[in-house]
């Protein structure tokens, strides 16, 4: 069998560009799909999960704006941290890579002393995701936040899981700007069921005194 | 004037003693609590404790006080106990917005590790703990009564009541021997475990390997052998009539050699007064030692108490109180053992995981901070705040199945197309 080389005239045909176009969009739809869900390549490109916005869709205006980096020494999770917006129907949505943490940009900037810094990372089902890991914390377990060359020291003081109807009744004490006192809350998903993950886990993270806002390099 | 100013003043003191007393009652509500106790002995009245932990849980976060895992030397110079391992712990925890605590407290001998609180058991048992408790004093506590003990001799004729000091003395003597008595015996791990909720507690405990021997003068009496997983408030029960017995065989002869040579210069005739003043002293005497069956050792193995309408739990896995009849005379038991002690509850519920009687919490639902009010998530602006965290994602399989189908359906249509464009070249 003879490799027949196509013609010229054949190249000039625009039918046949439609067909080396399909061919080549359709070759990179298949192997994009056929990369792992945590390939670098499928990560930066867009997201894994159904509904997620992406993260990059998310990110406000001002990109300066909250704080940078989160650190749970115990957990080895280290992640940064992005703003997220809070969605219409009330949905706060962690960014799509589920390697880093979101900071919801209506909730308090690390070390203000007043409101709560709500963060929130992804749990994955199979494992892998950033907070897959924190239903694990100890009370007492240090939990650190980075912010334009500063680190914001808290404690651990609860751990609670509460399905979602309990989080949506208790939503402004857990999530409300009034009160809290400058404390970081952490939230993920649990309880994985079916495709659904019925409970959030809470993690209320005290500021230590001393600790708010020393140096980066101290 | 001056009247109405102390009149003043007296109101508002008592406002403000009334105001004190009602202080505490405006703080949160404990949810969760539990104790644990590894041990606390008390010899002769002095004690030694390893101290409690306490958890205690408000809502606001959890809150643990004491040592988990107290060194052996908090036990002191006592020489009762011969333990290796200590273990006592306790949580308060918020699940669901129910208090949920829990505690474990255990002793074992060497070799033995610490689980931690909510695992099966507080620890793996290592060598059996020694139990030794030297100088056992009979005479003093419970036995020697001389003036009830020498009543029955009141009826003998005046000649005998010359020999009361000689035979007080005797008797008094007979004990001595006593005084070298100890209690020996092994005690494996021995641990106690407590959970409770808002609803219920319930508490178990273990006892591996253990039992005590009684001496009496060089005679090993067999006086406990505990079972393993002892039922709620196990009394153990103890065949003192080997005791007892013991006892007046040693009084009998010391009695009969004391009386040869008071009683020698009477003659034969007197050997059936002789025979007389023994039955009557010795059956006075064991009178005297009846509460000895009772009261040398009460021993309670899981020892289980509830109130608040069962929603708390005190448990002992061993409570040993030896001669506890002492206290009729006005003296301490001669020891008392309070080995792995926890008690759980009683709890309640929270709102939310904050204090209820935090401003923000939205029990009010049109309140400024209620799911209907200014700031809820149904209020005029709608929600200001994440009603719902979708934090959660679904790993799949690797497989993007919408650009899998689009690719392969782009492949199929540039396949087709070529197809087709060979068909019209034939």
């Amino acid at each position: 069998m003879k490799l027949r080389l196509p013609s010229a005239s054949a190249l000039r045909d625009p039918r046949s560009w439609v067909i080396v176009g399909l061919v080549v969009v359709g070759l990179a739809l298949v192997i994009w799909a056929l990369l792992p869900s945590d390939s670098p390549v499928r990560k930066v490109v867009g997201t894994d999960t159904d509904e997620a916005p992406s993260a990059e869709e998310k990110v406000p205006d001002t990109p300066d704006k909250g704080p940078d980096e989160i650190l749970v020494p115990s957990l080895k999770i280290k992640a940064p941290l992005i703003p997220i917006e809070l969605e219409t129907d009330g949905v706060l949505t962690p960014p799509a890579d589920t390697d880093v943490v979101g900071w919801w940009d209506g909730s308090a900037e690390p070390g203000s002393g007043k409101g709560q810094t709500v963060v929130t990372g992804h749990t994955v089902s199979t494992g892998g995701g950033v907070m897959n890991e924190l239903p694990k914390l100890d009370i007492g377990s240090v939990v650190q936040v980075r912010d334009e060359g500063k680190v914001y020291d808290y404690r651990t003081t609860g751990v609670f899981k509460l399905s979602k109807e309990e989080v949506a009744d208790a939503s402004q004490n857990l999530f409300g700007q009034q009160g809290g006192h400058g404390r970081l809350v952490l939230v993920t998903c649990t309880d994985y069921h079916d495709g659904e993950y019925d409970s959030n886990i809470i993690v209320w993270a005290e500021p230590i005194k001393g600790g708010g806002g020393r140096s980066d390099d101290a | 004037m001056k009247y109405h100013l102390v009149k003043v003043g007296a109101l508002i003191g008592a406002a403000t003693l009334v105001g004190l007393s009602i202080s505490p009652a405006a703080a949160a509500p404990t949810a969760a609590q539990a104790t644990a106790n590894g041990l606390t002995l008390a010899i002769a009245g002095s004690p030694v404790s390893t101290g409690d932990v306490k958890a205690t849980n408000d809502g606001s976060g959890e809150k643990v006080t004491g040592e988990k895992n107290p060194p052996i030397s908090v036990l002191k110079n006592q020489d009762v106990l011969d333990i290796g391992v200590i273990a006592q712990d306790a949580t308060a925890k918020i699940e669901n917005k129910n208090g949920v605590s829990r505690a474990c407290a255990g002793v074992a001998g060497d070799g033995a590790t610490v689980a931690d609180v909510g695992e099966s058991n507080c620890l793996t048992p290592g060598d059996p703990v020694g139990v030794t408790i030297a100088n056992l004093d009979l005479t003093g506590a419970v036995l020697i009564n001389p003036e009830s003990a020498l009543g029955g001799l009141s009826a003998l004729n005046p000649v005998l009541d010359q020999i009361v000091a000689p035979i007080t003395a005797a008797i008094t003597n007979a004990l001595a021997p006593f005084k070298t008595t100890g209690l020996t015996g092994t005690l494996g791990a021995v641990q106690a475990r407590c959970v409770a909720n808002p609803s219920s507690a319930q508490g178990t405990a273990n006892i591996a390997d253990s039992k005590l021997q009684l001496d009496l003068a060089g005679n090993k009496i067999d006086l406990l052998e505990f079972p393993a997983n002892p039922d709620p408030n196990t009394k153990v029960v103890t065949d003192l009539d080997q005791v007892l017995d013991t006892i007046l065989d040693a009084v009998r002869v010391d009695l009969n050699n004391t009386l040869n040579g008071v009683l020698a210069p009477l003659g034969q005739v007197i050997q059936a007064l002789q025979q007389t003043i023994v039955d009557t002293l010795i059956a006075d005497i064991a009178d005297q030692l009846a509460p000895l069956e009772e009261n040398i050792l009460d021993a309670t193995l899981n020892k289980q108490s509830t109130s608040q309408g069962g929603k708390k739990v005190s448990v002992t896995a061993l409570d040993l109180h030896l001669l506890p009849a002492a206290q009729k005379f006005g003296a301490p038991s001669l020891l008392d053992l309070s080995l792995a002690s926890v008690s759980c509850g009683p709890n309640g519920r929270v709102q939310g995981p904050d204090n209820p009687d935090n401003p923000d919490n939205p029990d009010n639902p049109d309140g400024p901070n209620g799911p209907n009010g200014p700031n809820g998530p149904n209020g005029p602006g709608g929600p200001n705040v994440p009603t719902t965290v979708d934090a959660g994602a679904n790993a799949d399989n690797g497989l993007n199945e919408g650009a899998l189908i689009a690719g392969l359906l782009m492949l199929g249509g540039a396949a087709g197309m070529i197809g087709y464009r060979r068909l019209l070249a034939r």
